[in-house]
């Protein structure tokens, strides 16, 4: 699986390296517009700052562009995969002595590979650049933040966790959808309604797992490492929360969680079962 | 009789249309195989199954032993008629490629081939003309020591004097404990490698046996022959 993986990282590598440089270019840009800004405000307001304002756009903008680009980088890996299934590349792809779940894993490794990289860097690279020409010290009012919380390790872990979880059941649920339009539909463009596939699935799965959540109300508390019940989970208001998200109290639906792991195995199954058995590189 | 390729009632539709209809075929080792027909005869949808790329209505198919799959591909190298190489690589990431995935590849062969065709390890697949694509899918191909060798149009829309390199490369790799399956149209430049031809026309076999035998019976040619069939 890893050989194909590596031939699949570095055939994206152009594109997806391409895209961390655009991020990284823009972050660059809106820094040095706030450091601009923060310039102009000391003037204006008589040497208070208003930092924190300046901050929160930073945030905000920063946000945009990690979005931005992961959903960019995530089109392109998604639109990698499709060509594989309706293009000339997947005779040499599907001639491999390959089997579907070999092809199909080495796929969704190196896209979470790249969704986690490009996060990655485009946050250590803005907490660094901010440090450089702001002089806010972010990475120390993280770990201020961070050493304030309980069981700060387990939160952190279980965030990654359920993130990653979380990218492998939309991924998988795209493969699945684009392989089923594939095998269902043969013309090119008629299979585009994959995305409507994919929306109509990820609605019903999201349903079911909210569903799971509310009628079996058993919840982990990352941050005390305990069970909680329904009450708490009430209490602390995190009740209606999709089953298998952690919640910003470090809070996550064993019931969704288990949901979520049964839907990622049945989604591999099935989208490897048709890349080898159903099909037709025509 | 030590058949490395069966087929039994092999059956395949596309939609409504019928692309082969109740296909028997067996091949042996050691056998050089022409699939002759015209455009839309059946004959890449004949090979796409046995790559396992398609895959059949009813009807089976059996290549040393098994069922197309994982290990059929392991022991099949497949020329296909179109360039599959992937646009990023050079010819040394295509070498590498097929180096890492299969273990019968001998790279001392593929260097040999690589400067009977003139092709460069640096070259990029990108930047080469559909000839050199084709001789460098060809040299990839012929540098391993496949059980099967199935090659789709191989000197389809290539020049004259690309023509006779691979036609060359074709004659002085074969081996002889191994089966090869050529499918062409050109059955004038070819009909001299085959030892057995298949004809197949709307789907089915129309007619098959031993080259030099179908010479001797029907006086003529294969592509006399061919002529005859589909003329």
């Amino acid at each position: 699986m890893f050989k194909y993986a590596k031939y699949e990282l570095r055939g994206t590598m152009k594109f997806l390296m391409g895209a961390i440089i655009l991020a990284l270019g823009a972050s660059t840009g809106i820094q040095l517009f706030i450091r601009r800004e923060a310039g102009n405000t000391l003037r204006y307001l008589g040497g208070m700052p208003r930092e924190s304002e300046l901050i929160a756009f930073l945030v905000v903008a920063l946000v945009f562009v990690l979005i931005g680009s992961i959903i960019g980088g995530m089109v392109y890996l998604i639109s990698s995969y499709r060509r594989e299934l309706y293009e000339d590349r997947g005779y040499l792809t599907f001639s491999l002595p390959l089997s579907g779940g070999q092809l199909l894993g080495s796929k969704l490794i190196v896209a979470l590979f790249w969704g986690t990289v490009m996060g990655i860097s485009i946050i250590l690279y803005n907490l660094i650049l901010a440090q450089m020409l702001i002089g806010y010290n972010l990475f120390g009012e993280l770990w201020k933040i961070a050493a304030q919380i309980d069981n700060f390790g387990f939160l952190f872990a279980g965030s990654v966790i359920t993130s990653l979880m979380e990218s492998a059941v939309t991924l998988l649920l795209v493969y699945f959808a684009i392989t089923v339009s594939r095998v269902s539909i043969k013309s090119r463009k008629i299979g585009s309604l994959w995305f409507i596939l994919f929306i109509v699935l990820t609605s019903i799965v999201t349903y079911i797992q909210e569903f799971i959540a509310k009628q079996l109300p058993m919840y982990l508390d990352l941050s005390r490492m305990e069970m909680i019940g329904q009450k708490e989970a009430y209490i602390m208001g995190i009740e209606s929360q999709f089953g298998g998200t952690l919640s910003i109290q470090g809070v996550v639906s064993i019931p969704g969680l288990l949901f979520q792991i049964v839907l990622i195995a049945g989604a591999f199954i099935a989208t490897a079962y048709m890349l080898e058995r159903k099909i037709d590189i025509v | 009789m030590d058949n490395i390729v069966e087929i039994k009632g092999l059956n395949k539709r596309y939609d409504r249309k019928e692309a082969l209809r109740n296909i028997d075929l067996s091949i042996e080792k050691g056998k050089v195989v022409g699939i002759l027909g015209p455009n839309g005869s059946g004959k890449t949808t004949l090979i796409k199954l046995l790559m396992g790329l398609l895959h059949p209505n009813t009807g089976e198919i059996r290549i040393d032993g098994q069922s197309p799959g994982v290990h059929t591909k392991s022991v099949i190298s497949y020329l296909p008629d179109r360039n599959p190489l992937y646009s990023w690589m050079s010819v040394k990431d295509a070498i590498q490629m097929f180096q890492e995935f299969y273990q019968d590849f001998d790279e001392k062969k593929a260097e040999g081939l690589l400067q009977f065709m003139k092709l460069d390890r640096t070259m990029k697949v990108s930047n080469m003309s559909k000839g050199m694509k084709e001789k460098l899918n060809l040299a990839l191909v012929l540098s391993r020591r496949a059980k099967v060798y199935i090659l789709d149009e191989p000197i389809a829309g290539v020049d004259p004097v690309a023509r006779d390199q691979i036609l060359d490369a074709i004659i002085d790799n074969y081996k002889e404990d191994s089966a090869m399956i050529i499918t062409t149209h050109l059955v004038r430049d070819m009909e001299n490698i085959f030892d057995q031809v298949v004809f197949l026309g709307d789907g089915e076999i129309i007619l098959s046996g031993e080259a030099e035998r179908l010479r001797e019976d029907r006086n003529m040619q294969i592509d006399g022959l061919y002529k005859e069939i589909f003329g």
